[in-house]
């Protein structure tokens, strides 16, 4: 299993732009990829859970996955919330 | 007879005269159904492939909304795509249908509103919205279970193509919204909605004329009757008579000319005809201000009135609130827009329950703004964390008003340093850089630009107090109207005095007071060489318009003339007979 944590940069935290990116990243994994924030752990292939864990920036998320191209997976999601990216 | 009307809330402006279509909300499958054991396999097949078509149906609208350029709402609906694919969404309906044995349509809208009630009770406004589009995917998969295609609404307006149709619907979805066709829908009116719902912003970026919020008399209206929208006054005339019809025509074409010359502006950057660039941003009162000054073209907050946060409560706002109401202002504009926040400006005209001021005989020269916050600095810290906490998700800047002397400056600045020293040891994220200056409002503080500007970050110049303090006239006397007038020599003479001294330490200048958004005005403070005008948000497109139109190198001297003349009368006359671009 890998598991990174990383600090939300996004101003406005993981809103539309960088949710859409998040799941996109997971589903290079073929088996499970989850987000944990606060105790609140959920699988970053759903827009709907990416969403509900309600991360602001300098929130911290690990990221986590198992299977397949997991490494590759957590990375670029890494990327998503490393990045200040203007919406 | 008159024609009878309907009122509703005016949520985008413009005139539209058409039939009405009523579009009827198909009524969402009631309580649950079940299929009988062994239906499962069949069912879930039936449920895929309303899902697959449902797909091809979002696909096609997405790429039509791309190949318009409506990259905006075409993003609404690869979020919609993405939610198709979602596991809690369709994945939970699925699970419905194979352990519960749901009927389809049953478990797509059970499914639908779990998520939806999920996303709505969050504490995020972005996130309560998400939910819209969560019931809308789930409706659309719902249609098609049953074999319909989008809206058949939508579809018999389209079909009737003689004259334009008007639609009446109980609310719109978004998917509705930006599918509406601006060559066959000529405006919409809904019995729900307030001016900052999704169907409201979309109309006004579309440019349909809408009413919302009418209640239930917008559903009582009769397929095919003429009706006529007024988008400006929230106001639906039915049946209307010959002479409300030719008023109304000649408003709709005249609007229609006019609009269609200022949309070229919007999402361009401000610039004069020789290529120099200035800021063209809006004054607000409130989030919902702000929402509308971005759909109007301002590129950001030039002036953003606190003091409406405090007034019409018995209490004060609390940090948090305060801290709300800015992020969302924030959020209205994209990420690196100037948002510049005053502190509260009570006193003078605007009276507070909550702090129990006396009554004063001259409140203007009285106990207002800063002076009652560096008299009460718990009340003035409290906003600054809140502008402070803000800061962490845009440009905001902080602006002190009414600063008259350079001790007040300082100890503002001190306050503000207090204020982000509390939230380092609270381990509260703010920007460190942010930008602290003041409005140039007193001309003691204008005569003392040169001092100011080594200090400051940027000076505001506030045009309506300064005139009035610098010409000793009431601006609500309407007697004193010919002193009221910041076209005076001596008051352009501050403003020629407060933009060099600023200039010189390399701070930049803003006006938010009435004379920046005044076309008049504006050559010659782009002559002085203003960077920044603030003003009402409708504003913002013509000014942005004559902009285009005007040389700044050829006003600098037009800018010096106009300080020799005898009043603001003559400064008038010169300004009209010198730019011709005022009136192309």
């Amino acid at each position: 299993m890998v598991e990174k944590a990383y600090v939300v940069m996004n101003p406005t935290g993981i809103h539309a732009r960088p949710a859409k990116k998040i799941v996109e990243a997971a589903k290079i994994c073929e088996g499970t990829v989850y987000l944990e924030k606060g105790g609140r752990k959920v699988s970053a292939k759903s827009l709907v859970n990416v969403l509900s864990i309600g991360a602001k920036q300098n929130d911290t998320v690990t990221v986590s996955a198992e299977g397949e191209k997991a490494e590759a997976a957590v990375d670029a999601i890494g990327a998503v919330l490393a990045t200040a990216e203007a919406e | 007879m008159m024609a009878t009307e309907i009122k509703g809330i005016a949520a985008s402006e413009g005139y539209a005269i058409g039939r009405a279509v009523i579009l009827r909300e198909e009524a969402a499958p009631q309580g649950i159904t079940y299929i009988d054991a062994g239906q499962e396999e069949a069912e879930l097949t039936r449920f895929d492939s309303a899902v697959t078509a449902a797909r091809g149906e979002l696909e096609a609208i997405h790429a039509r909304m791309l190949e318009d350029g409506r990259e905006k709402e075409a993003e609404i609906f690869e979020a919609h795509l993405m939610l198709l694919e979602d596991e809690e969404l369709i994945g939970a309906a699925q699970e419905k249908i194979r352990g519960q044995r749901y009927k389809a349509e049953a478990a797509m809208n059970k499914a639908g509103e779990d998520v939806a009630s999920m996303l709505a009770a969050l504490d995020d406004e972005y996130l309560r919205e998400r939910a819209a589009d969560v019931r809308d995917v789930s409706k659309r998969v719902i249609r098609k279970l049953s074999g319909a295609s989008d809206s058949d609404a939508m579809q018999a307006a389209a079909g009737d193509s003689k004259s334009k149709s008007i639609l009446f619907a109980f609310d719109l979805t978004p998917s509705d919204t930006a599918q509406l066709d601006p060559s066959v829908i000529g405006g919409f009116v809904t019995a729900a909605g307030g001016r900052t719902s999704h169907s409201a912003i979309i109309a006004r970026s579309v440019g349909i004329p809408a009413i919302v919020g009418a209640g239930e008399a917008a559903l009582q209206i009769e397929d095919g009757k003429l009706v006529i929208v007024d988008g400006a006054a929230g106001l639906v005339l039915v049946d209307p008579k010959d002479d409300e019809l030719a008023r109304y025509e000649a408003l709709r074409q005249q609007a229609e000319g006019k609009r269609a010359l200022l949309e070229q502006f919007r999402g361009k950057p401000s610039v004069s005809a020789d290529g120099h660039q200035v800021e063209l941003v809006a004054n607000i009162g409130s989030a919902q201000d702000a929402v509308a000054a971005s759909e109007h073209g301002a590129e950001g907050v030039g002036l953003f009135r606190t003091e409406f946060l405090y007034m019409g409560r018995p209490d004060l706002p609390t940090e948090d609130e305060q801290f709300t109401a800015y992020k969302e202002v924030a959020e209205a504009f994209g990420h690196g827009a100037p948002i510049v926040i005053r502190t509260m400006d009570i006193g003078g005209d605007k009276e507070l329950p909550s702090l129990q001021l006396e009554k004063e005989d001259n409140p203007f020269l009285g106990y207002r703004a800063i002076r009652i916050c560096l008299d009460r600095p718990e009340l003035f810290k409290t906003q600054l964390r809140a502008v402070l906490r803000a800061s962490a998700f845009g440009e905001l800047k902080v602006m002190f008003p009414m600063i008259a002397t350079l001790g007040e400056w300082r100890q503002a600045k001190g306050l503000l340093e207090q204020a982000k020293q509390e939230l380092r040891s609270a381990n509260i994220a703010f920007n460190e850089q942010i930008e602290a200056g003041i409005m140039i409002e007193i001309p003691a503080a204008a005569q003392m630009a040169d001092r100011f500007a080594r200090e400051v970050d940027f000076f505001s110049i506030g045009t309506n107090d300064l005139v009035q303090y610098t010409m000793a006239a009431d601006r609500m006397n309407p007697k004193l109207g010919y002193l009221s007038d910041p076209l005076h020599p001596p008051v352009l003479r501050l403003i020629d005095q407060v933009i060099r001294a600023a200039h010189k330490e390399n701070k930049w200048v803003g006006m938010c007071g009435e004379m920046a958004g005044t076309p008049i005005a504006i050559p010659i403070l782009l002559g002085m060489g203003l960077d920044e005008f603030s003003m009402s948000a409708s504003a913002v497109l013509p000014a942005r318009a004559l902009l285009s139109r005007l040389d700044r190198a050829k006003l600098a001297s037009l800018a010096e003339a106009v300080l020799d003349l005898d009043d603001a009368e003559a400064v008038r006359a010169y300004v009209e007979q010198q730019v011709p671009e005022l009136n192309p």
